[in-house]
């Protein structure tokens, strides 16, 4: 029985208290995927959906985006869309409402992401021609780091880039540039000007002089309102005449984000806008906002502090990783990415006939710690909301359950049903395990090989395959 | 507030019209956000509004635009509207002033621990993610230790970005502030540790240290931080002496005050790995309102210290919770 008096709310109450209440818990602050997830399922479970459950649907989608810090304005204009396309889809086709809802949320992130344009872009090449580009945005949004980035793509790709450091103001930004290039081992620009404009020019010749290109501006962090600088940008992309001009922006970014990209757009008519800092555990809301209001596509985005930490952006992923659908593209891409064109073939070939061994399960885990740690491709899946504790579990899993394959001869592998009960003895004595890990183990690779015969020759199922699809 | 202590009250009788200069600076800052802001700020700022649906309507969406966050906002427009008409009140004005008090009442949080104190070695660590603006923070509150005839050093524990050791030094040769290094990539926390040796051979009142940006979420870089957190504590204690009484620890989060919610995420994720005292909201100056600030105070359950209000080392304000709410409420 609970003292009666510590039910009595309390007289002298602190002010931080008052706080607390206000806000319940900080896990109230749900990722998008999780509220739409919540409030979608729920409408998947059942046949029809009525106007007031609509209505809630929607407004809990409004919710979930402003806590992904989308715009306010840009949220309402996306669920009264939504609604007005809900309104004219004719419910009793081939889905159920609530899957037509999904599929409209899905369809609608995709287009305002700019559809399928993505792919075209991340196309682009420069080869060939002279193509200067500016980076230009706040203080401290990733520009520098994300000019190294581009300049090591543009590298790999066979090209000869230069890096320019036109930041004459933050202490050692110049030295940040050019320690950048020793890095990744591409030339910067040292220059004799003292204005970014006459740097810019300066850099201009030399480049074209000495068959640099791209050449990657790095231009000083700035306010959109500092009328100053603001002109002095539009300055510099008069002397530089850039192929693209880049908005770096921060993908943590709240509300400001549509007033900064819009400013920026409007002073120097930008090209492309590139999220840097998207390993953090934002949803990216400003990715929506900005591409909404300004309509300049999102072409990259930073994913680390590296030089090859930038990807492009792909608006299918994204739309599908706001909707908690998680992003099984790229994981699957990255899987036959690292994969070895002929493991794969053998794998594939197996697999169409049905016969997935344990041998094939070993060669695919191999392949896929190359692809990196555990910890980011679970972050590619739908559905995962591990920490790091449950992620270092798995991945403690992972390393028992290849002592136990590695403990089995070649035959047990290629057909277990030979494991009977001495064996397996041997085998958990071989990995340190107990018997009923084993047996535990062998249930669920009977079930990945049930559900290897699903899948269509060349495309592994790796997300089922660890029980997780 | 008495973030000096002593130290402080002297400081601020002595000259009320710097302190008045640096907050009309901040205000400007944000009177420039006003401007372009022609929704509920001014609304509301200028009393005239009726104090109905359109009213709150326009309350809960400012408060949204000023990345407040939803869940926040929709409780404190109820929570006016209850007030509001158990008070009888049908002024706008005097919602307003209700309001000031309650977002003012949200941010004052305990007494902040004091920024320095008498007989001890003052150790102040700046965390936070990437970019926020710490080791300019660092620079600007070395200053304001010097003006205060204090002695200060500085420790490189950022080994990782490129150039980051060579920000800080010329920070320090401008400022007047020594800083000790390590070599790129070395152990931060061992800079530190060396920092700390130095600073109690120098005799020095302060240590001031700034680390490499860092998302929260990745484990190893926040077991790192706390690494970085124990080592003048370590030094102390291979002295035979008490951390406790010898040291006087300031762990300052810094944030971006352009960040949107995943500020939150933050504050909870750095108290983790290290004992937080203080919040810094930098770029303030800018056109966010910051109003995340709001529910990361409740999360960290620490008050906020600093404002940054630009790049210059003089550009920061001491937080004071009435002055932030009445900056983002008044019309002056
Ligand atoms: N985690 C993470 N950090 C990043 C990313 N991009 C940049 N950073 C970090 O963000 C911080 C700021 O990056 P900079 O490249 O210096 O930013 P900037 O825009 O050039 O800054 P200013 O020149 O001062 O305006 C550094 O600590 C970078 O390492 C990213 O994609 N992920
Ligand atoms: N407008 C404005 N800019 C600021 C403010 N504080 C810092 N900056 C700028 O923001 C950029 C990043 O500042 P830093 O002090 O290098 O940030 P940091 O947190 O140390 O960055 P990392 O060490 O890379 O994580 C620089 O260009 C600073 O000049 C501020 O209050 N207002
Ligand atoms: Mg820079
Ligand atoms: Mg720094």
């Amino acid at each position: 029985m609970p003292c009666p008096y510590e039910q009595q709310p309390k007289a002298n109450n602190h002010p931080t208290s008052t706080v607390s209440s206000l806000v319940e818990s900080p896990v109230m602050f749900n990722a998008l995927s999780d509220r739409l997830q919540k409030i979608l399922g729920g409408f998947r479970s059942r046949a029809r959906l009525n106007a007031a459950e609509i209505e809630s649907g929607l407004r809990e989608i409004r919710i979930a985006l402003l806590e992904a810090d989308v715009n306010l304005k840009v949220a309402r204009g996306f669920v009264t869309r939504l609604k007005d396309k809900l309104a004219s889809e004719t419910v009793g086709r081939a889905l159920t409402p609530a899957q037509t809802i999904v599929k409209l949320v899905h369809e609608e992130m995709v287009n305002v992401l700019g559809g399928d344009e993505a792919a075209q872009l991340a196309a682009t090449s420069y080869a060939g021609r002279f193509s200067p580009m500016m980076l230009i945005g706040l203080q401290g949004s990733g520009k520098t780091t994300t000019a190294g980035k581009l300049a090591l793509r543009f590298r790999n790709e066979g090209q000869r880039p230069l890096l320019v450091a036109l930041d004459l103001k933050r202490p050692a930004a110049v030295e940040q540039v050019s320690i950048i290039a020793g890095e990744i081992g591409v030339a910067a620009h040292s220059g004799t000007a003292t204005t970014p404009v006459d740097l810019a020019r300066e850099a201009l010749s030399y480049a074209r002089k000495e068959g640099f290109s791209p050449v990657l501006f790095d231009t000083a962090g700035r306010l959109q309102i500092d009328t100053e600088l603001m002109d002095e940008l539009t300055a510099i992309r008069q002397v530089v005449e850039p192929v693209e001009v880049f908005l770096v922006a921060d993908a943590m970014t709240g509300q400001e984000a549509v007033n900064i990209a819009q400013a920026f757009n409007e002073k120097v008519a930008l090209t492309g806008v590139i999220l840097s800092k998207f390993d953090s555990d934002t949803r990216g809301g400003a990715a929506l906002s900005i591409r909404e209001t300004v309509g300049v596509p999102i072409r990259f985005v930073g994913t680390g502090e590296r030089p090859d930490e930038i990807e492009p952006f792909y608006p299918e992923r994204w739309a599908s990783w706001i909707l908690g659908m998680g992003d099984v593209v790229t994981l699957i891409e990255k899987v036959e990415e690292s994969i070895e064109e002929k493991d794969a073939e053998a794998i594939a070939h197996r697999l169409s006939k049905e016969r997935f061994t344990l041998e094939d399960f070993m060669n695919v885990m191999e392949q896929t710690q190359k692809m990196g740690p555990l910890s980011q491709m679970l972050k590619l899946l739908p559905g995962f909301k591990l920490n790091e504790e449950q992620i270092a579990l798995g991945e403690r899993e992972l390393v028992r359950v290849k002592a136990i394959v590695r403990s089995m001869t070649p035959q047990e592998r290629r057909d277990p049903r030979v494991l009977n009960a001495g064996r397996r003895r041997r085998i958990a004595l071989g990995s340190g395990s107990t018997v009923q890990d084993i047996n535990l183990f062998m249930r669920q690779f009977k079930e990945m090989q049930r559900m290897m015969k699903h899948f269509k020759k060349g495309k592994l199922p790796f997300a089922k395959m660890f029980g997780m699809g | 507030m008495r973030l000096f202590g002593r130290r402080d009250r002297r400081k601020q009788d002595a000259s009320p019209a710097e302190r008045a200069e640096r907050l009309s600076r901040w205000r400007k800052g944000l009177n420039r956000t006003k401007a372009s802001f022609s929704g509920f700020l001014q609304f509301v700022a200028t009393g005239e509004a009726e104090l109905g649906e359109e009213y709150y309507s326009e309350l809960h969406d400012a408060l949204i635009l000023a990345d407040i966050g939803a869940a926040l906002a929709e409780k404190t427009v109820s929570w006016l509207r209850t007030t509001s008409s158990e008070q009888g009140v049908s002024s706008s004005e005097v919602a307003r002033q209700l309001l000031k008090q309650r977002l003012t009442e949200m941010l004052a949080t305990e007494e902040p621990k004091p920024l320095f104190a008498d007989e001890r070695l003052n150790v102040i660590l700046f965390a936070g993610v990437n970019g926020t603006g710490k080791t300019t923070m660092l620079a600007k509150i070395a200053r304001l230790l010097l003006d205060e005839n204090l002695s200060v050093v500085a420790a490189a524990a950022d080994t990782f970005r490129a150039a980051a050791v060579e920000q800080l030094s010329i920070w320090g040769q401008r400022v007047g502030f020594p800083v000790i290094t390590g070599a790129q990539g070395a152990d931060p926390a061992s800079v530190v540790y060396n920092t700390v040796e130095h600073a109690l051979a120098q005799g020095k009142h302060a240590v001031l240290i700034d680390t490499a940006g860092r998302m929260q979420t990745k484990t190893a870089l926040m077991d790192e931080l706390s690494k970085i957190g124990r080592a003048a504590r370590k030094v102390v204690e291979k002295r035979g002496e008490d951390p406790d009484e010898k040291l006087h620890e300031v762990n300052l989060l810094v944030l971006d005050a352009t960040t949107g919610q995943n500020a939150i995420s933050q504050a909870k994720l750095f108290s983790e790995a290290i004992a937080l005292h203080g919040l810094v909201l930098n770029k303030i100056d800018g056109t966010a309102k910051g109003g995340v600030i709001f529910p990361v105070v409740a999360t960290a359950q620490v008050p906020v210290m600093f404002l940054g209000v630009g790049e210059d080392v003089d550009d920061i304000v001491e937080f004071d919770a009435a002055e932030f709410a009445s900056a983002l409420l008044d019309n002056d």
